[in-house]
């Protein structure tokens, strides 16, 4: 069943992945990097040696570069934030001053 | 459901039960998962039937795997939870105090009473109140090594564009430059992230306007990662048909 | 000259809106060629994938690795793949390991990957692998093996004996007896591990795709010892193995060109929706400033 989403993918690609705005292109280029990074980007610049400065031209490079060097950070602040959340909860409830369905109200 | 519906979940459910029986009659072997394969591809095209448009047979079959989702997991919360954790100690190795956890349990079945549903809550104040107990120890396992990870040298010690052989104590121009956009990344997400605080000042502002634009890159490369995820999945459902299925090919 | 419009914005509409259903049977199409006629696709292996083998070929012969799974036959695809290079892997080295799961369906799925392997390598129940079973409890198990792997699970799932009864668990007492931890799993689990488990017992991930991106903070952090990414971390798991004569190539490899297949397509539509996008755009400002 999960494997039916691939089409709605597809689809949605052709229909609605449309470039309408700078946030939009951004999140279109990462995430067209990390694919072809992920895939067959290798075969595409294979012909670009694999050592020295060269090889910052490699799709790989660049994949890597945009999962550990942006996306990492970005998650890693997105973390903290939940971990913090949730940490925030925890005292509320310990210190018995959370309110919702489950606490009385 | 149109009469149009009515037809085709009729036809299809009288052409299933037989094309079953002559699946088991035909692939039922000891030891063999013949027969498996045999109805695990009847269900996938029965599900991928969806594709062409809304139809009983989908319907079907998803809630046929749904039930036997549901049907497997109860089955295993007996046998591998219930049993050997509490039955077991408490009615053949005579722990008569584990006994306790059973009306425990059975008050969250109260949900479904209007008048006596707050009954239902208590069961579940209670691992509320565990996991907000665990939630130091994880916060602090977790997150602990992650802040000090965060801070990262931003100046170099060697005054190489790039450094083949990177070490803890040897730091190039390139290794720099990614730290320094590493922490203007993680400062200005944060920044974005944390609504205590008003965007009133325009470098705060500014710096969550930078952090949303950083953000996208994130969500890029986790939407890359969502489609490569899905499309695996369907890789494998076109290998289970075809070869596992269909014998279309011979394994590799 | 209307009659050319007309036609233009004709076809730019037809390609615009193209039933979905021709999409969908393109794909199917796309991905069955490279399924039914297997190729290899060039790979790269990642630094990720190089550091979970590396620690996994380095457990000590006095310890074992607890793999834990917890998907189901739904992320086939991906945890699969990886599951059999990791037991190639671990039985072609000799490596003695425990399986567990925190879901229920997890259980099985490993324990009918592991049976159908573990004839190949000679490999026994008991001797050389255990099953702890379904454990409900995420946090409370691994609590409990940090102090004692017998008062946690009172039985294996196979046999439905105790512990004590099999030769493998003779000197594993506790979790300073396992090496690593590798979590096999669909969703974000590993947390569980990094938050509850003693210090210094190395933790490996085997994510699906979706997940790894999440797992990269805890890579660079080093409380992951190594994640394989999806399909293409079996991909590199298959390829370390082969390299270093302690497995085959398996799914990884094999769904690697469909997958590109894919991919490929995927970009293609991006690129003419996108195009016909930006014709018609023209095509309907062309139609303004002339009337």
């Amino acid at each position: 069943m999960f494997s039916l989403i691939a089409f709605f993918i597809l689809s949605a690609a052709y229909r609605a992945f449309r470039i309408r705005s700078i946030e939009g292109s951004i999140l279109m280029a990462s995430a067209l990097i990390v694919l072809l990074g992920l895939s067959f980007g290798v075969i595409i610049t294979q012909w670009i040696p694999a050592t020295g400065l060269a090889a910052n031209l490699r799709i790989e490079t660049w994949s890597s570069w945009v999962l550990g060097v942006v996306s990492l950070p970005a998650l890693r602040a997105i973390d903290f934030g939940v971990g913090l959340g949730a940490l925030a909860m925890g005292l509320r409830i310990w210190l018995g001053i959370e309110r919702g369905a489950l606490f009385g109200e | 459901m149109n009469r149009q519906d009515r037809i085709f979940g009729i036809v299809g459910l009288a052409l299933a039960v037989p094309l079953a029986i002559v699946g088991y009659i035909v692939f039922q072997k000891p030891g063999s998962t013949a027969f498996n394969a045999f109805l695990g591809g009847i269900a996938t095209l029965a599900l991928y039937s969806l594709l062409y448009r809304e139809n009983p047979i989908y319907r079907l079959f998803e809630h046929v795997y749904l039930g036997l989702a549901a049907g497997y997991v109860s089955m295993m919360a007996i046998t591998s939870v219930v049993r050997p954790k509490w039955y077991e100690p408490v009615f053949e190795k005579g722990q008569w105090l584990w006994l306790w956890a059973l009306p425990l349990a059975l008050l969250a079945y109260f949900v479904f009473s209007k008048r006596h549903g707050w009954l239902s809550r208590i069961p579940l104040v209670i691992l509320a109140g565990f996991a907000a107990g665990q939630a130091f120890q994880a916060f602090a396992n977790l997150y602990f090594p992650q802040i000090r990870d965060s801070f990262r040298p931003v100046w170099p010690t060697t005054w190489r564009l790039d450094n083949p052989n990177p070490s803890p104590d040897s730091l190039s121009i390139s290794g720099a430059l990614n730290n320094i956009l590493f922490v203007v990344t993680l400062i200005s997400v944060l920044a974005y992230f944390l609504f205590s605080f008003e965007h009133k000042k325009p470098v705060v502002r500014s710096t969550a306007q930078l952090g949303r634009w950083l953000i996208m890159i994130g969500f890029g490369a986790i939407f890359g990662s969502t489609i490569m995820t899905r499309f695996a999945l369907l890789v494998d459902r076109m290998s289970f048909l075809l070869v596992e299925w269909l014998h279309l090919r011979g394994p590799t | 000259m209307d009659e050319a419009a007309d036609t233009k914005s004709g076809l730019l509409w037809k390609l615009q809106n193209i039933d979905r259903r021709i999409l969908y049977l393109v794909l199917l199409v796309v991905v069955a060629i490279p399924v039914l006629r297997p190729m290899n696709i060039t790979n790269a292996v990642d630094p990720m994938s190089e550091a979970l083998w590396k620690t996994i070929d380095a457990t000590p012969a006095d310890k074992i690795v607890l793999v834990s799974s917890t998907w189901s036959k739904a992320t086939r695809g991906e945890n699969g793949g990886q599951t059999r290079a990791l037991m190639e892997h671990l039985m072609n080295r000799r490596i003695r390991f425990a399986l567990s799961s925190f879901t229920a369906p997890g259980a099985q799925v490993i324990l009918d990957i592991v049976r159908d392997m573990a004839p190949r390598y000679n490999y026994q129940y008991g001797r050389d692998w255990v099953h702890l079973g379904f454990q409900a409890s995420p946090n409370n198990f691994v609590k409990g093996i940090n102090a004692d792997f017998r008062k946690t699970v009172r039985q294996d799932f196979v046999e439905k004996k105790p512990l004590d009864a099999f030769p493998m668990m003779a000197r594993v007492k506790s979790i300073d007896d396992v090496h690593m931890v590798v979590e096999i799993s669909a969703s974000a689990v590993h947390n569980i591990w990094m938050q509850f488990i003693k210090p210094g017992v190395r933790v490996g991930f085997c994510p699906t795709s979706v997940m790894a991106p999440e797992s990269l903070p805890y890579y660079s952090s080093r409380q992951l010892a190594g994640v394989l990414w999806g399909a293409k971390g079996a991909y590199d798991y298959e390829q370390l193995n082969v390299r270093n004569g302690t497995g085959r190539y398996g799914m990884g490899r094999e769904y690697m060109a469909p997958l590109s297949a894919a991919f490929a397509l995927v970009i293609v539509s991006i690129t003419i929706g996108n195009v016909a996008m930006f014709l018609g755009r023209k095509q309907t400002r062309r139609g303004g400033s002339g009337s």
